[in-house]
């Protein structure tokens, strides 16, 4: 099947050059193994260098990035400015596009974040962030796709402490030796709220 | 296509969005009809190689509702019709999910692929919508989804043109875009949802007169048109909802409504976060100039309170 050949290749070049700013020669090199047309293989070849090439990888990207930039602002906000490009880029260059939709892309790169995160208060940002997707995704099933997601989240300082300073641009408090845990819940108002020392028994066994 | 096929004229509309007349103030009062894109009305989840779509009830039960107020015509992003490896049944089965709900006048998608293979079989989405070459190959995979896509709900099914950025495209006989878009018009009965913004970026972008190059079309396929504005991006026009339509987009508006005799509605395209930003004015200004074009070339002679044929 030839179109599905020219597809994969270009879609190969596309995904490299968009994920990591560069085609790799891997990359290269199983393109041309296909089986193309000479003809189909001077275009790709030609392909690029060009500007057209370039502008839709970057388009391709820019699209991803303002998913994230929506659907991850706390973690996006903790990462702050240089951070975030940083991880953007670790995480695009390692995660190719799977969706056009906003919540899956934010999963993926939320959890990409909290495994990354060396601070203990982005790794739970992350996961905190995380788990609200998925508690506000499972709220608005209805009738028998109805379902309750619940999750337990660890900060390393008192949650309020941490995300009041986040919203209000002040610097995160200290790391504490203790954990801080809370509860994310598509059953509970507003989705999250401090753990209880009950709650934090279910979640050690 | 076969002027019996031809929907019935239903004037003016807009990208349907949740508290859309809110959003446009006065300018509401110049639709005639919404667009809905079902992919916005449904969340998707990717597990374990597995794609699924399932609406959001609240979102279907809105998009519904609107049907009560204005027609509704169906306008999709993730059909990947121009997929060689199979299009996205995902999509066609939310698409049947709408229809057991509500009817439309007719539906669209994007002449475009999304969805490929790595080289080890594995599936590898585009992340945008790509362009497929003016060749035989393509139309013999879109020629026999656009007829089943016309049949499947026995209401007009159209394909857009596209914005693309790649150059020299591969082409079989010398075809460029306006020859593939007859060849796939022709041999399918499909109609043509021909995107004047879309096509002014290709012209711009690739240095060709875009109404030239439009007489060379078969008028009689354009069923629906889209006007929307966007932002040059190195040196690149792209298609991106967020502005006033250009005014070389208006005067091939101007030229194309009075010579498509089957055009059935003209679409202004925003995207859902740039409403607030061009706000009610421009939008109101801009439907306006829409509904202007409309009655001056395209409004049907009612008949007893119903259309008629132009």
């Amino acid at each position: 099947m030839p179109l599905a050949e020219w597809q994969t290749a270009l879609g190969t070049l596309i995904a490299a050059q968009a994920g990591r700013g560069r085609i790799p020669i891997s990359t290269q090199t199983e393109v041309r193994a296909l089986q193309l047309t000479t003809d189909e293989q001077m275009w790709l070849g030609e392909l690029g260098d060009s500007k057209g090439f370039k502008v839709t990888c970057e388009i391709q990207r820019w699209w991803r990035e303002t998913r994230l930039r929506e659907m991850a602002r706390l973690t996006v906000a903790a990462l702050g400015r240089e951070q975030s490009t940083a991880m953007f880029s670790a995480y695009l260059s390692s995660h190719f596009c799977a969706s056009l939709f906003f919540v899956p892309e934010a999963l993926r790169f939320l959890q990409f974040v909290a495994e990354s995160a060396t601070h203990p208060h982005l790794s739970s940002i992350a996961k905190f962030e995380r788990a609200l997707l998925l508690a506000k995704e499972a709220a608005q099933e209805e009738g028998l796709h109805r379902t309750t997601f619940s999750s337990f989240v660890y900060f390393a300082a008192p949650a309020e402490e941490v995300l009041g300073a986040l919203l209000q641009n002040q610097p995160l408090p200290e790391v504490q030796a203790a954990r801080f845990p809370v509860v994310v819940s598509s059953a509970i108002q507003h989705f999250w709220r401090p753990a209880t020392s009950d709650d934090a028994e279910l979640s050690i066994q | 296509m076969n002027i019996q096929n031809a929907p019935q004229p239903l004037g003016v509309g807009f990208t349907w969005q949740p508290d859309v007349k809110e959003s446009l103030g006065e300018g509401a009062n110049f639709l005639d009809f919404y667009e809905i894109s079902p992919d916005v009305l449904c969340r998707e989840t990717v597990a374990q190689g597995r794609r699924r779509l399932a609406y959001q009830p609240s979102l279907l039960r809105a998009a519904v509702d609107a049907a009560n107020q204005l027609p509704l015509v169906i306008h999709g992003l993730g059909l990947s019709i121009g997929s060689a490896n199979g299009w996205n049944e995902e999509y066609v089965a939310i698409l049947d999910e709408f229809h057991q709900q509500q009817s439309f006048h007719w539906h669209s998608d994007h002449l475009a692929f999304l969805l490929t293979t790595t080289v080890d079989g594995d599936e590898l989405h585009t992340g945008v919508p790509l362009p497929m070459p003016f060749t035989e190959a393509a139309l013999d995979i879109l020629v026999p989804r656009a007829i089943a896509m016309n049949e499947r709900f026995k209401v007009p099914f159209l394909l857009e043109n596209l914005t693309y950025y790649l150059p020299d495209l591969p082409n079989d006989h010398g075809w460029d875009e306006i020859a593939f878009l007859n060849e796939l018009t022709r041999q399918s009965g499909c109609g043509l949802l021909l995107d004047l913004y879309n096509f002014h970026c290709n012209a711009v972008n690739f240095g060709f007169d875009a109404l030239e190059a439009l007489k060379r079309l078969r008028l009689e396929s354009v069923i629906e048109i889209h006007l929307a504005g966007g932002a040059v991006h190195d040196g690149f026009l792209t298609d991106i909802h967020t502005r006033e339509v250009p005014e070389p987009v208006w005067q091939i508006l101007e030229w194309i409504a009075p010579r498509a005799p089957n055009l059935a509605g003209i679409v202004y395209e925003v995207m859902e976060p740039a409403v607030p930003r061009l706000g009610p004015e421009t939008l109101t200004r801009q439907l306006e100039r829409v509904r202007q074009v409309w009655d001056k070339y395209c409004r049907p002679v009612c008949a007893g309170g119903t259309y008629a044929a132009r």
